[in-house]
């Protein structure tokens, strides 16, 4: 017996990517805009995650662990669109916030700091302490060991101390 | 550990630390050291400062056009985009030719890329016979060129054929002395008068080439060993039958001083029915082009004996 099909698929697939994007649509879509640090970026990085989606809604393995899949497809997404959708800043931003000579007015520029560290940092701080994900989920998405999440953590935050603090 | 934490160890489970997930004698330690190393104080304070301002970052929501209708935003990837413009950010829209079905698109950009083959195929032959004519031209231009000295330009305004020296009837022989100096004037038999009632005269070593431009050298060819036979030039001189060379036939030998100006007539009246010349002034050399007949002297380096003169005769494909 045939599957009737829509223009999106098969009404599973189409039902699944809505349930998707119902749960973790928020998270997505900060995080597209977070990391992509731009609203045009942003969207167009989750319409490529949401077509990912629905190409693998039916071949979701991970069960519990079904936000680490969607955060994994979200990450790989992100890597690839990071250097052609991300906004960058200009060199004179940067010497404008190098310029910046007390800490308050640094961490007023915090997202431009922020934004200086690499794609994986980023997602790592974000999924960590702006979402709280467990260690254990986000080594899953971003096919990192525990471990090596801490230490690459460590590392990121002694960066944005350096940047904020400067210290080098 | 206890005491023995040092600032490596801290840092490498500073992590766990800020995250309070240290527990027993571990969290002891990090607490300790941390009171007791100003440095890694501060350092804890600063993760904590910053941890915060992650945390703290404002969060944005999914809009609603996209949330309420996933699929259109993504497939069809107008409607929901569209209506977010409306938040005051352009949306980079696909082109028309984007949004034209890829087979539609392939087959178009094939075809165009076919013809430009095509195109470049067919044009390479005549870009290559139009860059041999114009190297023939310049070869021509070259054989034929002459630089004629600006006061000679000047003291003989007309010139019907060739570059060649000549001398009117009337004029005094002592006035026109030859390139070499020597003053043959009184020499009667070095002067002869051609059809066109003019005057050349032949200088001692001199080489006098005559070039002529016909449709069928071949033919022409015996018509001109007959005339050299004709004018009592033996017939075992060497060069008499000419001989084929790259772009034509030469004759090149060694003949009497007085014949030379029949020699010329008689060449002339070869090709009698050919086209008018046309001229051609290059800054101070004036060059002849397009010629049937062509004829001009120069001075010999290597020795002629006396009372010859070496005449060329160059028969080129018109």
């Amino acid at each position: 017996m045939n599957t009737p099909t829509t223009e999106h698929g098969t009404p599973e697939k189409a039902n699944r990517v809505t349930q998707l994007v119902d749960a973790y649509g928020d998270i997505l879509f900060d995080l597209c805009e977070t990391v992509l640090w731009s609203q045009t970026g942003a969207l167009t990085a989750f319409r490529a995650i949401l077509r990912d989606l629905r190409r693998k809604a039916s071949s979701n393995l991970y069960g519990e662990y079904e936000r680490a899949w969607v955060l994994k497809i979200a990450y790989g997404k992100l890597q690839s669109l990071s250097a052609r959708h991300g906004r960058r800043l200009t060199p004179s931003e940067q010497i404008a916030l190098n310029a910046s000579t007390n800490v308050p007015a640094r961490f007023k520029e915090f997202d431009s700091f922020f934004h200086r560290l690499n794609v994986d940092d980023q997602v790592l701080l974000l999924l960590r302490d702006k979402y709280g994900l467990p260690y254990n989920e986000i080594a899953a998405a971003m096919g990192i060991p525990e471990g090596s999440l801490k230490i690459r953590r460590q590392q990121a935050l002694r960066m944005l101390e350096e940047w904020l603090w400067d210290k080098t | 550990m206890g005491q023995d934490m040092n600032c490596f160890e801290w840092q490498s489970i500073s992590s766990d630390h800020l995250d309070g997930a240290l527990t027993g004698p571990a969290k002891k330690d990090a607490e300790e050291h941390i009171d007791a190393c100003k440095e890694c104080s501060e350092r804890y304070k600063h993760y904590r400062l910053i941890l915060t301002s992650i945390s703290n970052q404002p969060r944005s929501t999914l809009p609603v056009p996209i949330r309420k209708s996933p699929l259109a935003g993504s497939f069809l990837g107008l409607d929901a985009l569209s209506s977010l413009t409306a938040l005051g950010e352009s949306v980079t829209r696909k082109s028309r030719w984007e949004r034209t079905p890829w087979f539609i698109r392939t087959s178009v950009e094939g075809v165009g890329i076919a013809f430009i083959i095509l195109f470049v195929v067919a044009m390479v032959p005549r870009v290559r016979t139009l860059y041999e004519k114009s190297i023939e031209h310049r070869l021509d231009a070259f054989n034929l060129a002459e630089v004629v000295p600006e006061q000679e330009q000047q003291n003989a305004p007309a010139i019907p054929l060739t570059r060649g020296k000549e001398v009117a009837a009337s004029e005094d022989p002592q006035k026109t002395e030859d390139f070499d100096g020597e003053n043959e004037a009184g020499n009667s038999a070095d002067d002869e008068e051609d059809a066109g009632g003019k005057l050349i005269k032949v200088g001692k070593s001199e080489i006098w080439r005559f070039n002529l431009k016909t449709d069928s050298p071949h033919e022409v060819r015996s018509r001109v060993v007959e005339t050299l036979t004709s004018l009592e030039i033996p017939e075992g001189t060497p060069g008499l039958g000419g001989k084929e060379a790259p772009g034509g036939i030469q004759f090149d030998l060694l003949v009497p001083q007085d014949v030379v100006a029949t020699i010329k007539n008689r060449l002339e009246n070869l090709l009698s029915h050919s086209p008018k010349p046309q001229a051609v002034s290059t800054g101070n050399s004036r060059l002849a082009t397009n010629e049937p007949f062509t004829w001009y002297k120069n001075k010999s380096k290597r020795p002629i004996p006396a009372g010859k003169a070496r005449v060329v005769i160059w028969l080129s494909q018109m």
